[in-house]
């Protein structure tokens, strides 16, 4: 059904605090109405692409506009009429964006050498003509619309009509009709719509409170207090407007002139890269490589000239060569801040000591070895091109490169200054609403509490709004305010704003370069860091839009490779090459496959350590496998996880549901590891084109999406039918589809080399490897008491820290690691290197109180020291060493000395604290207790029963067994509804224990003890051993241990 | 010095349950909420493991089924004041250590109760029973503290002669040290003020300075502190309920004003000044609100004072809708010097002038209020009745603010729509001849949820007139203008 009602000004989410709709669940509604077209308004364009292709998927005209706040607060909504237009409106947002970036404001000077090419609606009861007439002054009015007319053109101004049933509605309309009348300009009535559906207005209202950070009383000034402002019917809307039916024969009329679409091209180039003269692209890069290949291998030989010949092959085919150039004037300026900041000495070669390192297609690339924007030689990996730059490519190839924090943040800012702001521009993050988001600012808005918000919040278990209540009825502080009011409401708002986007961020480091003002494609703002410029959309809006994106990313196994690297040296003399690693040392292998790969770069986690015994990996492709398996888009396809391994390792005989699947799932073994799988299958088997296919997989994702995916799954049906795929089995292949995170194939490659090299350097230099692991904490699983128990296993112990030998960071001490003063609570980096200078120009401390003499430290410091054993080697009681802190005086700001104190000056004698005080103190203030585990103090008090976690390993299937300890991880891979894995360590090692839902369900506050015992059986499959818990009960202890992660 | 120490423990507790006996045997915490994190101010006997100072959390993960009270600061202040008040019936020398903790010097009394024994049991007897007081005398104010500490509920226990044995088996935690430094002597293994009391006091003094001195003279019962009796505090109240509970800032303030200027038109405020303002609010939805505003230099007029409460009100605000407001003026002082204004001040002498004139009209039409002055609070609110008050020009009069544009209950006749089609004025029928606008508005997040739809209508008669419906029970109004 078509309608003559086209709705021109709509918000959604990304109206920030004023729209309350998802643009799907708007375009579903748009679509239900029958409406050809949709307008989308938003207060910016950060969702104007993602609109434009999913109306466009869904048959629905997309209309780009935006509604603008002037200098004098009133709005004016502005529709894209064609490419010159959109540029216009982009050009608009960027000059509001430049008076405020976070409350926008444009001067109305702007419009008028910016109005080719847009439609102007004078905004409603929001406009500055409802505030010129209602006040009378209709001179002024007149004048002010001639004006827009002849800046717009008189057909591309609408006076904007809207009757949403609040007060003074219908004698604006009154008036502003006559006025339009008067000028002889068009009506056109809009809904001003807010939400979709009328039962989102309450969310609206309580929005706009969290917006203004009050609660929705205290915003009523800024409220539409009633529900009429959602997506309304063609027939409604015509009966609202019986009077002006012109109005609503106009909105068709402007959309029919608003037929440009966002989603075709914007006319992206990539800039050029710096050339010598006279010098063409690949002519230089080839030269580059050659140059760079004869330091690296002494010549080039036969295997390399055929491997550089293919690459630059496929580099001319696909004009590459510019854009690899590129990186490399990145990774220079990379270069030049690491030397600047005394990382990396002068003049080393770029391929030599790359400063950062490539991932994803990079990586099976000689040249980007050669030219450093890779780290891995794939001659050596044996690492072939198809995986990664294929003969079919149509976009540019995904290319992220990694830097260590310590350059990375200067290197943002000499991106923005080599290329310009206008062309090198940070890519945009939508931040969306956590349930911990939403009851913060819901509840705020509902005017609960604060502080039993913040109760609430960390004493929820689900993750997911639609839990509220469930959640709430099971904490005793809230049970009884289920259905009390302000938190009905909450229980009730809180699943309609899941997942909703709630702010524009910055990427973490995804930079677009144009050869184009960027400002002409999408509307720029400065970002919260000074010198930096983000842009209105996130990444898959700059992917749709084939934006090039650099990702200027920052890993911590990068910077612990690296110092490790620098360790190693240190000792050796001699610095690894680790790209030139025997890829398939045999050692590493099985190591990660005995479950020892705790502290390494993604084969870290529980369900990896499992994944290695049962996968049990030889090579770089079954590592590339096994990291992209463990991934929640893979995890949630039933056993597909165990299928694969019985597919790969085992052999076991498998099919396709249909042979259209063959090209999609036969890298998988018929299981959909990697994203690009699913826009395969979707293609293949329904007939879609990549991209619409791609909006199919991030419909999945999408919150509230009922709707959207059965609209999806009737162009699937259809498709699939056409080539001859039956309902049925196209059911079956449709629920293949979800939208969760997977991997791309080429990551897990690059990433399976990374891990490759972090499991090396742990088996071969595992003092140097835990010493860098724990130098750049916080990352990874684990808390790090279990990686110093699991160092101990490698021979490698911890040792405290000693004022008179650890430096301010973590340092190889023989074959163990000594502590360094600054890993101490409350003593931070500035004070440990202080306390580290002092000693070595003026020779070891001899006590507490001469430190704190010398050196002025703060009592809180000093306190945290003489408890983490820092001056046992001077002071071995530690109750004497605090005594002797207490007594020393600081000197003075201006370096005078105190005068000697009064009373004599020897200690009292002090009995020392027991070593259940020592333990209890350490893990106070450094969160591991070196010397042992809480365990061996809790064990004594336990039954007889209970079995050390290690001799679970001996166990017979089905033995029903009792552990204790630690629960260091928790794992909730399915979510709220499926089992939970828990990770329990004692002083002998660790077990993993599993939770069947209905375990977890009863036993889940138990969880959160400190110390647990756990009553099960022993399970062991596929080489795996586990405990399935059949009781949990709390284990009691005063040691203030460290809390361990949630990972869902 | 002989010194007697009045210690009501879980004040709070037994303040609550006093007005909530259902609670009894119940696990009750209390728990305040001006910080960061909510804290437990106090609980009933039944929440085990919970002790004052434990955050909110924790409270709640000893026990579960707990029932959670806000703290009502202003009531156990109130309550305790009455003791006080009480105690001071029995000695002038009466001192408010904290809340729950009063000294009383004996010295002087024996001959009015018969010796020691007659004045405390007159103390014991001054405090409500249901707060259950524990007495400790002594010679000096700690040691009488920590005996009545160690006193059963109600009773009385002496300090013996030996007051450091005394002391010697408690923990240092009852020393009136700061926090810091008992965890410090913790830390160091010194658990009792007899572990105190053994240590040298140099070597006190050198680890913790002042503090190591008290403690150390503390732990053997030498405390030179005086009873600091309570100053004799003259105070105004006034009160008002609003229409109304708003959230409307204008609104608190045009109580705020209406109240200050009632309390300076009081006789005994002629010539003189305030020097703090104590603001009570009784909030919907949450816990009492009160804030005492000090001033540098004391108020001797309302506009002054009321300045002084807006400023104080911009930085804060009560968090919840405002149902009542209590205004106490206190630290109240005679005439200072004052340096009257250069040129006259043409808006008070127009406010004197109406006052006047409202007072002769008054005594013309038989006292009560004739001129009111009307004061917008909430302009943008949907219901007009809400947007605007009127405030009496006379502050003596015990009227307080009065709404404008009440909505009066009419019969409807509705149509097909479910518009009005005839009106009942008087005790007449008109007919209504259309609907000229209509317009809605749902507050559904107050507590007492108004939802209305508005019409504008035109009478047969001429003119127009505004019905509404309130839809949560269909009853028709007409919306005075």
């Amino acid at each position: 059904m078509t309608t003559d009602y086209v709705e021109l000004h709509a918000k959604s989410f990304y109206s920030f605090g004023a729209g309350a709709s998802h643009t799907h669940e708007l375009l579903a509604q748009a679509k239900e109405h029958g409406h050809d077209a949709l307008a989308l308004t938003d207060t910016n364009l950060c969702g104007a692409l993602e609109f434009a292709r999913l109306a466009g998927s869904l048959g629905v005209q997309p209309i780009t506009g935006g509604e603008i706040t002037l200098l004098d607060g009133f709005r004016i909504v502005l529709l894209a009429r064609s490419r010159q237009g959109y540029t216009n409106l982009s050009r608009l947002f960027t000059l509001a964006n430049a008076v405020d970036r976070r409350e926008p404001r444009l001067d109305p000077a702007h419009l008028r050498e910016h109005a080719d090419g847009i439609v102007l609606l004078t905004g409603g009861r929001d406009g500055p003509l409802a505030e010129l007439t209602l006040n009378g002054r209709h001179g002024e009015a007149r004048e002010l619309l001639n004006d827009y007319r002849s800046w717009f053109g008189s057909d591309a101004v609408y006076v904007e009509l809207q009757q949403n049933f609040l007060q003074g509605d219908t004698p604006r309309n009154r008036e502003l009709a006559r006025l339009a009348d008067k000028v002889g300009a068009p009506v056109v009535a809009t809904n001003d719509v807010h939400y979709h559906a009328p039962e989102r207005c309450r969310l609206q209202h309580a929005l706009v409170a969290a917006r203004l950070n009050t609660t929705i009383d205290r915003a009523l000034p800024f409220i539409r207090p009633n529900h009429h402002l959602h997506l309304k019917s063609a027939e409604r809307m015509a009966r609202l407007f019986r009077e002006r039916p012109d109005a609503i024969a106009n909105t068709h009329r402007i959309a029919e002139q608003c037929g440009f679409d966002l989603s075709a091209d914007l006319g992206y180039t990539l800039p050029e890269p710096q050339l010598p003269e006279r010098d063409t692209a690949e002519g230089y890069l080839r030269r580059l490589c050659i140059e760079a290949a004869l330091r690296r291998y002494g010549d080039v030989s036969a295997q390399v000239r055929e491997r550089l010949d293919e690459e630059f092959r496929l580099i001319r085919k696909h004009r590459l060569a510019g854009f690899l150039l590129l990186y490399r004037e990145i990774v220079l300026l990379a270069q030049a801040i690491t030397e600047e900041k005394g990382l990396a000495p002068p003049e080393t070669p770029l391929e030599e000591r790359p400063p950062g390192r490539g991932r994803g297609s990079s990586v099976a690339l000689l040249v980007g070895y050669l030219i450093g924007i890779s780290h891995v030689d794939p001659l050596r990996w044996d690492l072939t091109l198809e995986r990664f730059i294929s003969e079919e490519m149509s976009m540019l190839p995904d290319i992220d490169l990694d830097f260590p924090r310590a350059i990375r943040d200067e290197l943002v800012r000499r991106v923005h200054e080599h290329f310009g702001p206008e062309f090198a521009v940070l890519t945009g993050a939508i931040a969306t609403y956590s349930v911990k988001g939403i009851i913060q600012d819901i509840g705020k808005a509902l005017g609960l509490p604060k502080e039993d918000l913040q109760l609430l919040s960390r004493q929820l278990h689900s993750l997911d709004a639609a839990d509220l209540r469930s959640e709430m009825l099971a904490l005793p502080a809230f049970r009884d305010r289920v259905e009390a009011p302000g938190w009905r409401d909450l229980v009730a708002l809180a699943p309609q704003l899941m997942h909703a986007p709630r702010s524009l961020g910055q990427h973490v480091g995804g930079m677009v370069l144009s050869d184009s003002p960027i400002p002409e494609m999408v509307p720029v703002r400065a970002g919260a860091m000074d010198g930096r410029f983000i842009m209105d959309w996130n990444k898959d809006s700059v992917a749709d839009a084939n934006f090039a994106k650099i990702d200027l990313l920052s890993l911590p196994v990068l910077d612990q490779i690296e110092e490790a690297l620098d360790l190693i040296e240190q000792r050796e003399g001699e610095r690894p090459d680790l790209s030139k690693l025997d890829p398939e040392d045999p050692g590493v292998y099985d190591m990660i496959n005995e479950g020892r790969s705790k502290g390494i770069f993604l084969l870290q986690s529980p369900a990896q350590l499992k994944m290695g015994q049962r996968l049990r990996s030889r090579n770089l492709l079954d590592l590339a496998y096994q990291v992209a398996l463990i991934r929640p888009g893979v995890g949630v396809q039933g056993s597909a996880v165990s299928q694969f391994v019985e597919r790969y390792r085992h052999g076991v005989p498998w099919d396709y549901d249909h042979p259209l699947e063959k090209r999609a799932l036969e890298r998988g073994y018929g299981i959909i590891v990697w994203q690009e799988q699913v826009v395969q299958l979707l293609t293949d088997v329904a007939g879609m084109t990549a991209a619409e296919a791609d909006e199919v997989r991030r419909a999945f994702a999408r919150p509230n999406n009922e709707r959207l995916i059965a609209m999806h799954w009737e162009r699937f049906r259809e498709g699939a039918a056409r080539n001859g795929v039956s309902e049925e089995t196209a059911r079956t292949i449709f629920a293949k589809v979800n939208g969760h995170y997977m991997f791309p194939e080429s990551h897990s490659h690059a990433f399976g080399v990374t891990a490759y090299q972090a499991a090396w350097l742990k088996r071969y230099h595992p003092v140097e490897f835990f010493t860098a692991l724990m130098n750049n904490q916080p990352m990874g699983f684990y808390p790090v008491e279990t990686l110093k128990e699991d160092a101990r296993r490698f021979g490698v112990p911890f040792l405290n820290p000693d004022v008179n030998r650890s430096a301010a960071r973590c340092a190889p001490s023989g074959d163990a690691v000594l502590i360094g003063l600054g890993f101490v609570k409350d003593v931070g980096e500035t004070s440990a290197d202080a306390l580290v200078r002092e000693r070595e120009e003026r020779g070891p401390y001899r006590s507490a109180g001469d430190l704190v003499r010398r050196t002025g430290l703060k009592p809180q410091a000093v306190l945290s020291l003489v408890m983490a054993g820092a001056f046992d080697g001077v002071t071995p009681n530690r109750r004497e060493a605090l005594w002797d802190a207490g007594l020393g005086i600081r000197p003075g700001r201006n370096g005078q000395r105190a005068f000697a104190l009064a009373g004599d000056r020897e200690a009292p004698a002090f009995v020392d604290f027991s070593d259940e005080e020592k333990m209890m103190g350490e893990y106070r203030v450094m969160g591991i207790y070196p010397r042992g585990h809480v365990m061996e103090f809790v064990r004594p008090r336990l039954r007889a029963e209970v079995m050390p976690a290690a001799l679970v390993e001996a166990a017979r299937e089905g033995d029903a067994v009792t552990v204790a300890g630690w629960p260091v991880a928790r794992q909730h891979p399915r979510g709220k509804s499926g089992t939970v894995f828990v990770t329990v360590e004692d002083e002998a090692g660790d077990v993993q224990l599993i939770l069947w839902p209905h375990v977890f369900a009863r036993f889940r506050r138990e969880l959160d003890s400190r110390l647990l015992v756990a009553h099960g059986t022993v399970s062991r499959w596929d080489g795996t051993t586990n405990v399935i818990v059949t009781r949990l009960e709390r284990l009691g202890t005063r040691a203030p241990l460290p809390s361990a992660h949630d990972w869902r | 010095m002989r010194v007697a120490c009045v210690l009501i423990t879980h004040l709070r507790a037994k303040v609550e349950l006093q007005r909530q006996p259902h609670l009894v045997n119940r696990p009750v915490v209390i728990v305040e909420r001006s910080g960061s994190r909510p804290m437990v101010a106090d609980c009933l006997p039944d929440c085990a493991g919970v002790t004052a100072g434990m955050t909110l959390e924790e409270a709640l993960s000893r026990n579960t089924g707990t029932i959670v009270l806000d703290a009502d600061e202003p009531t156990y202040q109130r309550a305790f004041r009455r003791v006080l008040a009480a105690l001071q019936g029995v000695s002038d020398r009466v001192e408010s250590v904290d809340l729950g903790i009063a000294c009383v010097r004996l010295d002087g009394l024996e001959r009015l109760y018969g010796g020691e024994d007659g004045t405390l049991h007159a103390l014991l007897n001054a405090v409500p029973a249901y707060l259950r007081p524990r007495i400790g005398a002594g010679d000096a104010k700690f040691p009488a503290f920590v005996a009545a500490r160690t006193s059963d509920a109600p009773g009385v226990t002496h300090v013996p002669p030996d007051a450091a044995a005394f002391l010697a088996p408690r923990s240092v935690d009852l020393l009136p040290v700061d926090q810091e430094a008992r965890d410090r002597m913790h830390r160091f293994g010194l658990h009792t003020m007899g572990d105190v009391a053994a240590m040298r006091p140099e070597s006190l003094i050198d680890q913790f300075g002042v503090a190591g001195r008290r403690a150390w003279e503390l732990s053997h019962g030498i405390d030179h502190d005086t009873v600091v009796p309570l100053p004799c505090e003259e105070a105004v109240v006034e009160h008002t309920s609003l229409p109304f509970a708003s959230a409307s800032a204008e609104w608190l303030l045009t109580a705020v004003d209406t109240l200050l200027k009632r309390a300076y038109a009081r006789p005994r405020m002629q010539g003189r000044y305030a020097g703090r303002v104590t603001l009570g609010c009784a909030l919907e939805r949450a816990a009492p609100w009160e804030r005492a505003i000090n001033f540098k230099l004391p108020a001797g007029n309302w506009e002054q004072a009321a300045a002084l409460v807006r400023r104080q009100l911009e930085r804060e605000f009560p968090v919840a809708p405002v149902e009542e407001v209590t205004l106490t003026l206190s630290g109240i002082t005679g005439e200072a010097g004052v340096q009257a204004g250069l040129l006259p001040d043409a808006r008070k002498d127009r406010d004197l002038r109406l006052l006047d004139a409202e007072r002769q009209i008054q005594a013309r039409i038989g006292g009560n209020h004739a001129l009111y002055r009307v004061v917008d609070v909430a302009p943008w609110h949907p219901a007009p009745e809400v947007r605007a008050v009127q405030v009496p020009i006379d502050p003596s009069g015990r009227d307080g603010m009065k709404p404008l544009a009440v909505p009066v209950p009419v019969a409807v006749r509705e149509g097909a729509h479910r518009e009005p089609v005839a009106v009942r004025l008087g005790d007449q029928w008109h007919a209504l001849t259309g609907v000229e606008d209509s317009w809605l508005f749902d507050l559904w997040w107050m507590p007492q949820p108004v939802s209305r739809a508005y019409f504008r209508v035109s009478r047969r008669e001429g003119g127009s007139i505004v019905l509404f419906q309130d839809r949560t029970d269909s009853s028709w109004y007409r919306q005075a203008s």
